[in-house]
């Protein structure tokens, strides 16, 4: 449920990406805004170097080496995400912006508990005393649909299937109880089934706690399901952007339309098929 | 098998038949744990036809395109290819028969030699040397659209695409009467991923190859194969006309995997938009 009227929760205007010599730079994301309001699910949609993820990871400081933010700023709680100092950042991330990514094994510590893992954070922000965290993990734990929470907190991350593991990366990324959640290709290596029960599950999350989620994907089928409005990406730059609906029905722009049309599409009986 | 899979196959250009494959790994130092990563499996490929085989993850659908080319060896079952026990061809023969296609067209290539020796390695093992060499490689350059210019580059200035267009055309380099894709759009971006499969699709068609399409995309399969094999856990769920299967499943698992594909809405054509532009002022 979006409030259309609310002010943005976040508010990018005029972001520049650049990497290369500072003298011969190349310029990977050309003057991006981006607003997101609160209870909005915004998708960013672009094939591979369309600049999708360097605009979202350069939310959270997280650009790769090489890569510089030279302008723009991003409003966010009433600061300017992109003028923190690492400690304020550090505190921002996990905290206020929830973070989940496409590869769960690599995002999780292979060698802690998955109690550790969950209730460090919360700790180290002083939202609580481990006991408080214990049970607001095994809530969470229990509200991302996984059997027996009490018994998984004290398995390794190996221990779980890759479905499990994204849950518990989501249950992870609300501990804070964030306003924003960054999904950076978040359904991506997961098996179609169980790509459905993610997408179902954070769009439950976000329902309940109308929560913000920018969600990064090439995935048009799963930005369809859960996306508010979509945002198309195309070498750096913004294609267009509308309702999700109206974009990827009755796109405005040629780049656009031809990235929908190449998307192959499932006839099945319970779809209607426009034969030639 | 059905009356209607009599009717398709004639003749076979590969069947495999009761297939089984165990990996035992290590629990402890004693103790070993087997994993049975494909039970029984049993299909056929008609020469010209193309025979999809889906699943998730851990279903086995690899496993099965791996033995299919030798490249794993069964615990027990046959693969037989134009009739004859693919245990008595010789690696020549067999690289002569079929050929492969992977999914990572970064992995797949060797970028110390050019996009030229690259496609020629098939030929080289068969010992197609000189001229002939040059000739077939401008050849199936072509067929796979590999422009002439990139031969003598390395793998290293290609895009992805361009990449398994240098595999595809690599593995049509022994005129092979049976192609193996492994997932090979998987790995691309999706006007990529469009290009790649009419370029198959075509060359199936036009080369009259059998082809075995392993993939865990549905969308991707509906409009490449003609008959389906639905894998999970290791064992065959459901098989028939892709058509059929995908418009009504037999069996829960396939509707399980039919819905879960996330729905994207149709696009409005061009014509009707113009039409209710109109309208709107």
């Amino acid at each position: 449920m979006i409030t259309s009227d609310a002010s943005p929760l976040l508010d990018v205007r005029g972001l520049v990406i650049e990497t290369g010599p500072v003298a011969r730079p190349t310029r990977l994301v050309h003057d991006i805004d981006l607003t997101v309001r609160p209870g909005e699910v915004l998708a960013i949609v672009g094939e591979s170097g369309s600049g999708k993820t360097l605009t979202t990871m350069s939310l959270i400081d997280l650009l790769p080496s090489g890569v510089r933010r030279i302008a723009g700023s991003a409003g966010f709680e009433g600061q300017d995400l992109y003028a923190l100092k690492r400690v304020a950042m550090d505190r921002v991330r996990s905290d206020r912006i929830g973070i989940i990514f496409q590869d769960p094994m690599s995002s999780l510590n292979p060698s802690l508990r998955i109690e550790t893992q969950l209730t460090e954070a919360f700790i180290a922000h002083g939202k609580g005393g481990r006991r408080q965290a214990l049970d607001r993990a095994t809530h969470l734990l229990n509200e991302v649909a996984i059997p027996n929470p009490k018994a998984r907190l004290s398995q390794y991350p190996h221990e779980l299937s890759g479905g499990m593991r994204q849950r518990v990366m989501i249950a992870m990324a609300l501990m804070c109880e964030p306003s924003l959640l960054i999904a950076d290709e978040a359904t991506t290596a997961l098996d179609v089934t169980v790509q459905k029960q993610v997408l179902d599950l954070l769009k439950e999350i976000q329902s309940k706690r109308s929560l913000s989620i920018v969600f990064v994907s090439h995935n048009l089928g799963a930005v369809a399901e859960i996306a508010d409005t979509v945002m198309v990406m195309h070498r750096g730059a913004l294609v267009e952007r509308g309702p999700t609906l109206e974009v990827l029905t009755n796109p405005r722009e040629a780049y656009t339309r031809r990235l929908v049309e190449a998307v192959p599409r499932l006839r099945t009986a319970g779809q209607a098929r426009s034969q030639p | 098998m059905t009356e209607r899979d009599k009717h398709t196959a004639p003749r076979h250009a590969l069947a495999v038949t009761n297939l089984r494959k165990v990996f035992e790994r290590p629990v402890s130092l004693f103790r070993r744990e087997a994993l049975v990563a494909v039970d029984d499996v049993t299909f056929t490929v008609a020469p010209a036809e193309t025979l999809a085989v889906v699943g998730e993850s851990g279903s086995g659908k690899s496993t099965v395109a791996k033995m299919a080319i030798g490249l794993s060896t069964p615990s027990s079952g046959t693969i037989s290819i134009e009739g004859r026990d693919s245990r008595e061809f010789s690696r020549r023969e067999l690289s002569r028969a079929m050929q492969m296609i992977f999914q990572d067209p970064y992995s797949s290539l060797n970028e110390r030699r050019t996009v030229g020796d690259n496609i020629a390695m098939p030929l080289d093992a068969q010992g197609v040397a000189g001229s002939a060499r040059r000739r077939r490689v401008a050849e199936v350059a072509e067929l796979a659209r590999v422009p002439s210019i990139a031969l003598t580059r390395s793998p290293r200035d290609l895009s992805g695409g361009q990449r398994q267009r240098v595999a595809i055309a690599r593995a049509l380099a022994t005129q092979p009467r049976i192609l193996i894709c492994d997932e090979p759009t998987s790995a691309l971006d999706v006007s990529i991923q469009a290009e790649i499969l009419e370029l198959l699709r075509n060359l199936q068609a036009e080369l009259s190859m059998a082809m075995l399409f392993i993939s865990h995309d549905l969308a991707v399969v509906q409009d490449i194969s003609s008959r389906i094999v639905v894998m999970r856990h290791g064992r065959v769920v459901e098989t028939g006309a892709t058509d059929e299967v995908l418009r009504s499943p037999s069996e829960d698992y396939t509707r399980k995997l039919l819905d879960s594909v996330p729905h994207l809405p149709a696009l409005q054509d061009l014509a009707a938009k113009h039409g209710s532009a109109d309208q709107e002022v």
